[in-house]
């Protein structure tokens, strides 16, 4: 079970996930594939699928998201619940 | 053709001249804009004496700039001009030779060449030498190998961060020298024997330059997006858009490998038949496949640099000739 605060940002290394449960209190801003800025001022992102998601918490209260790893394409997907708690 | 693609048009034109200014004179000014190129390249090439001598390349007769061009991606694929996001705009444009200089692409290039490797977090010297033995196994055919560096390699590999990915080509050089460029999440020596194959050797395929395979235009056509969008969103969550990225969006016709889509490549993934059309599976390469092993050795030809016939000492000033003295290219030549 993960305690934080309203405001948060929770950033895991995954390929996906999803909010489970209490979708008020915390919200999934997006799942995102990494990348740099390049010293000739360009962003460059890797070639695969996405490697972080990111989450905020909006308000107090309890949800359960689920962060998804491993590789979209062949194996089953690792899966994890976390339960959150956000405090005020 | 719209104004705007029109302007677009007008805009890559200028680009290219103000490129291949800055390539023949080391500088561009705007006096040289709006001169037939000829004029240019002649211009700045009268500098004798000054510092910048060099060479200079000879161009065929306009007549023959879009044949030669043609026989070029033939022989080729590597040679066709990458438009990027623009290919749309740019497609069925015929450029002036002087705008290919401004068009790059994220190929290594033909010179034999060794690319270092590091490991940001270490790991055991078994695992990095087995790995690095699978990315080499792209030098059976190609002029491109992989070694080991005590120092900062230009391939980094790091397995501590989420998923397998790479960056592609040349665009490691551009990456923070603490960031790696190939990650390979959790691969230990007990990671399955098949793993290594198929991850290690499709990524060190990225670094090579070469995309994803299922993204090809002909693979693409076969999905169902309304099946994949519910697929992904079903197993990761995926929003539309990143379906879109990730399956659905085919690669440009102008910087993809050269080779029919070959859903064998190791450069393809695997899709499900729940989201083709005809419920058939994208199969995806667990392996470099004989086609893949003849395209990286026709791109990256292991002929010794010092072997391969001088183009640059011979590049002079367009020549010209009467239009009965063109040769023909025998097709079966550049087949």
């Amino acid at each position: 079970m993960l305690h934080v605060q309203v405001g948060d940002l929770l950033m895991f290394g995954a390929s996906g996930g999803r909010v489970l449960e209490g979708g008020t209190t915390v919200e999934l801003l997006g799942i995102f594939l990494t990348g740099v800025l390049s010293d000739d001022g360009r962003v460059l992102s890797p070639v695969g699928p996405p490697t972080s998601i990111l989450f905020r918490a909006l308000q107090s209260g309890q949800a359960r998201i689920e962060v998804i790893r491993g590789d979209p394409w062949q194996a089953i997907p690792q899966r994890c619940e976390v339960a959150i708690v956000v405090a005020v | 053709m719209s104004d705007s693609e029109q302007k677009l048009r007008q805009a890559l034109m200028r680009i290219a001249e103000v490129a291949q200014g800055a390539v023949d004179t080391g500088r561009y000014t705007d006096e040289d804009y709006g001169k037939p190129h000829a004029e240019t390249a002649r211009h700045s090439h009268n500098g004798v004496g000054g510092k910048n001598v060099h060479c200079s390349i000879k161009q065929l007769p306009g007549r023959l700039v879009e044949k030669a061009a043609k026989t070029a991606m033939s022989i080729n694929p590597v040679n066709r001009i990458s438009f990027g996001p623009i290919s749309a705009v740019a497609r069925g444009l015929v450029l002036p030779p002087a705008a290919i200089s401004v068009l790059v692409n994220k190929y290594w290039g033909p010179q034999q060449r060794q690319l270092t490797v590091s490991f940001l977090d270490g790991g055991p010297s078994d695992l990095r030498r087995r790995i690095i033995q699978h990315m080499n196994a792209w030098n059976q055919t190609a002029g491109v190998s992989f070694v080991e560096t005590r120092g900062v390699g230009k391939v980094r590999i790091s397995r501590n961060q989420a998923g397998y990915w790479s960056y592609l080509g040349t665009d490691i050089l551009h990456i923070p020298s603490n960031r790696p460029t190939l990650n390979l999440q959790g691969f230990t020596m007990n990671t399955d024997d098949n793993e290594f194959p198929r991850v290690v050797r499709h990524e060190a395929g990225h670094t090579l330059g070469f995309p994803h395979e299922h993204m090809r235009e002909e693979l693409v056509a076969l999905i169902d997006p309304q099946k994949a969008y519910d697929f992904f969103l079903r197993t990761q969550g995926w929003p539309r858009e990143m379906v879109d990225q990730q399956v659905l969006t085919p690669l440009s016709q102008d910087s993809i490998m050269g080779t029919p889509a070959d859903q064998d490549s190791i450069m393809c993934y695997q899709l499900p038949g729940s989201i083709t059309k005809n419920g058939q599976p994208i199969r995806g390469g667990r392996d470099i496949n004989a086609t893949d092993y003849a395209f990286a050795g026709r791109i990256y030809p292991k002929v010794p640099a010092e072997g391969a016939p001088s183009i640059q000492a011979e590049m002079g000033l367009a020549d010209e000739w009467s239009p009965s003295e063109d040769v023909e290219v025998d097709e079966e030549l550049v087949q």
